[in-house]
């Protein structure tokens, strides 16, 4: 088998939906840390267009864009599919992890705002998660039926990094009572040995993500 | 074969995109026209998360998104693929529809706003047009190669409304001696069958846009 490289920063929830899918399916790969304020020539060189992490390498060949990536390992690699046989069941998969790449910036709006903005962002954030809790999941255990597929793996940084984010901001976005069934799916997800063996340590994130507030609420302000 | 449906709306790009992936794979479907400001409720019905179009329904189950639904439309009637088989390839296209459909709203900015708002996506669309000049076409007639592809389709707005909006807005954003391979590109997507007899008629999708832009400069 050609090798495998993930170019990836600690604690990126981008860069961990790759290693979600790597390790469910069994794929051995080397893992290169970026520094992002100093990203390497490398990484520049493999995704020339966005210069982001992450950036799978197989064979030598560049892959840029988590769920991209996502796709092209699920072709490859087919044990384990993160994707329905059925045509209309993959194209619900992948409206729903659509969803999750489009409303990312909501939270992230959540996350980097303060004032105004941050009342507008906490709405916008509730009705993702009203839409998800109704309409999403479903009766199901998972986006992807009995097992982890796709949209769970988008979705996944719900079920760890929302929390670290709601104590930087101060705030809580997510009560279980008012989402019983997202709060089921997030319980259920970091149950997932695969997922639960490959989180990012708690404490390193929340200092992360202060001084990355800190820096972006200080720049929204000048 | 079970009944194919699409509900769009002649002024949309989005709506254009499965058009043409229906009618590059000679696919019968019913076309259902929605007016937008007064959305049917069986849209509502069909797309409950964005009600919006296009929703494809297909023996009656609903499909929404454009690229979710090209990428339905591919795997469900595999003649004329919209895909490369290669597993990278593939991703290459994805890369690009994805690129096409996150930036392509710097364009529709430049038609949404003036002053410093409209000089600012002005900016953002010139920077997204160059690197498809630049990183994107390569030596290569389509995105998609010899033949149009699920990236072509995305760009598709390129070829028709981005001239309209430059004409409304009166800036030239696209020129050959700056942008050859992308005026390339153009005039040969513009050049497929499927595509000349399947884009909304130029002075009415002018009349339209303009009468748009309009309202939304006046309101608040």
């Amino acid at each position: 088998m050609e090798e495998v490289k993930l170019f990836g920063a600690t604690p990126s929830p981008f860069s961990y939906r790759v290693i979600w899918a790597l390790k469910l399916k069994g794929i051995p790969y080397e893992y290169v840390e970026e520094d992002l304020s100093n990203k390497s020539a490398l990484l520049l060189q493999y995704n020339p267009v966005h210069k982001k992490i992450p950036v799978l390498v197989h064979g030598g060949k560049p892959i840029a864009e988590s769920i991209i990536i996502l796709e092209y390992i699920e072709q490859t690699w087919p044990q384990n599919p993160l994707l329905p046989k059925e045509a209309y069941e993959r194209a619900q998969a992948r409206f729903w992890t659509k969803f999750a790449e489009d409303k990312s910036l909501t939270f992230y709006a959540f996350f980097r705002s303060d004032g105004e903005e941050h009342e507008k962002a906490i709405k916008d954030a509730l009705e993702v998660l009203r839409i998800l809790e109704e309409q999403g999941l479903g009766e199901k255990k998972f986006f992807g039926g009995d097992t982890v597929g796709l949209a769970d793996i988008a979705w996944g940084w719900m079920a760890y990094w929302l929390g670290v984010m709601e104590e930087v901001v101060g705030k809580k976005l997510f009560e279980a009572h008012a989402f019983p069934r997202l709060h089921e799916w997030m319980e259920n997800f970091k149950k997932v040995p695969a997922i639960k063996e490959n989180l990012p340590e708690r404490n390193g994130m929340l200092a992360h993500f202060k001084r990355q507030r800190e820096i972006l609420i200080a720049s929204s302000i000048s | 074969m079970e009944e194919v449906k699409l509900f769009g709306a002649w002024p949309s790009p989005f709506s254009y995109r499965v058009i043409w992936a229906l009618k590059l794979k000679g696919i019968p479907y019913e076309y259902v026209e929605e007016d937008l400001s007064n959305k049917s409720a069986l849209l509502l019905q069909y797309n409950p998360v964005h009600k919006k179009i296009p929703v494809l329904v297909h023996g009656g189950k609903p499909i929404a998104e454009s690229l979710v639904i090209l990428q339905y439309i591919d795997e469900t009637w595999p003649q004329n693929p919209l895909l490369p088989k290669d597993a990278f390839e593939r991703s290459k296209a994805r890369f690009w529809a994805k690129f096409a459909e996150d930036k392509g709203s710097t364009i529709w900015a430049i038609f949404r706003t003036g002053g410093e708002e409209q000089e600012k996506a002005m900016k953002e669309s010139l920077e997204m047009l160059k690197t498809i000049e630049e990183h994107a076409l390569g030596g290569k007639k389509f995105f998609g190669g010899d033949t149009t592809g699920l990236a072509d389709l995305t760009f598709g707005g390129i070829a028709l409304w981005l001239g309209v909006i430059e004409d409304i807005v009166g800036v030239k954003l696209v020129e050959p001696h700056t942008f050859p391979r992308l005026c390339a590109w153009i005039e040969n997507f513009k050049e497929i069958p499927v595509i000349k007899q399947n884009l909304p008629d130029r002075e009415k999708l002018f009349v339209y846009l303009k009468h748009r832009r309009e309202i939304l400069l006046a309101s608040p």
